[in-house]
């Protein structure tokens, strides 16, 4: 049978596009049969009832189930999220895993829910690689002088990365004797509450110590997100440059 | 007093003893009673012989802390060691006090600090 318009509009797309009632396939692209090596849907559907069965998991990391632990379908999971990002780990036909952002929506014919669903998986891999490599990347103490040393953040701070930094950073002053501590955010491009509560933290941490600590390389939208979100950095000093951090800690270093 | 103490470039360094300081409901009165006696007005509180510092540890230095700046001490902890900072951190909110890593740094700095 001669593929309609649709179909053929579907296989030009760039991403997995896939309709199912929530358990079993109804409606592939081309995309979809190239990454599983199938030549059609039905030779597909006679080894498998869902794409949800190619679903892989790997440790520490969420990924889409074919049913969550409260009992919930990943299709329902996707559609009644959308505002998360629901990622879904498959092997391709050659074993290679994949990372894919799952969304999706129901298909609603004259605003009649017809207990169909379209889902669109988009292959995110290589931004995933490179996002993990940067988890991975430790972030380095740079002792500037005697009295300063210097942590440049890059990449995501997350609460395991944040509290593997305060240890690193807290050795580094015990060992050291150091006074001054400048964390350097410029790497970083947004702050979000969780990101300054991790600061705020290293910075009561390093106080405790007996080390200053001087966060700099502010942006104006950095600047402007921690007013907008009501963080309180009165604790510690921010200077907009790392230059002006450094002017700062030799004079504070050199007065005592 | 269990807790031993020193005086070192004008500053009373008092190396506090962990039951002391929660057993002894007069440990305060009687660390401004050692100051007042020796004339001096810089204290450092040294927890470095602590097992681990806790957060009743804290609240209790805090106290202290309070009763001495009330009496025109001025004071700063020092010695509190990495991992009950890093644990500290968790249930404490604000560190209502000066703090240093070791007595020397705390002698040298607590003039400038206060």
């Amino acid at each position: 049978m001669a593929k309609n318009r649709t179909a053929h509009i579907l296989d030009s797309l760039p991403n997995i596009v896939i309709v199912t009632d929530g358990t079993h396939l109804l409606e592939v692209n081309k995309l979809f049969l190239d990454f599983f090596d199938y030549k059609t849907m039905d030779e597909f559907t006679r080894d498998y009832d869902c794409v949800c069965d190619h679903f892989l998991q790997e440790r520490d990391r969420s990924y889409l189930e074919k049913v969550d632990s409260n009992g919930t379908k990943w299709s329902d999971k996707v559609i009644n999220h959308p505002d998360s990002l629901h990622k879904a780990l498959i092997k391709d036909s050659n074993g290679v895993e994949h990372i894919f952002k799952v969304t999706g929506n129901k298909i609603l014919i004259d605003g009649v829910d017809i207990n169909e669903e379209v889902m669109v998986f988009e292959d995110i891999t290589s931004f995933e690689n490179q996002a993990m490599m940067l988890e991975d990347i430790e972030i380095p103490l740079l002792d500037i002088s005697d009295e300063v040393f210097m942590i440049p953040i890059i990449g995501l701070i997350d609460s395991v990365r944040s509290q593997k930094l305060m240890t690193n950073i807290l050795n580094h002053i015990k060992d050291n004797e150091k006074r001054t501590a400048l964390v350097d955010v410029a790497g970083i491009a947004t702050i979000d509450s969780a990101v300054a509560a991790h600061l705020i933290k290293i910075s009561k941490a390093t106080n405790l110590m007996g080390c200053e600590t001087i966060i700099s390389g502010i942006s104006p939208e950095i600047a402007q997100t921690i007013v907008n979100l009501g963080i309180d950095i009165e604790r510690f000093k921010t200077t907009a440059t790392l230059k002006d951090a450094l002017n700062y800690a030799y004079k504070v270093n050199s007065e005592s | 007093m269990i807790s031993t103490n020193s005086i070192s470039n004008g500053v009373l360094v008092v190396n506090i003893d962990e039951d002391e300081l929660h057993s002894d409901e007069n440990f305060a009165i009687e660390c401004l009673k050692l100051i007042t006696k020796h004339s001096l007005y810089y204290m450092v509180l040294n927890v470095d012989k602590f097992k681990t510092v806790q957060k009743d540890d804290i609240l209790k230095l805090e106290k202290l802390i309070k009763l001495l700046s009330v009496n025109n001490i001025k004071s700063m902890v020092c010695g509190i060691d990495l991992n009950s900072i890093l644990v500290l951190l968790h249930f404490v909110e604000n560190f209502n006090f000066n703090s240093t890593l070791d007595v020397q740094r705390a002698v040298d700095e607590i003039k400038n600090k206060n």
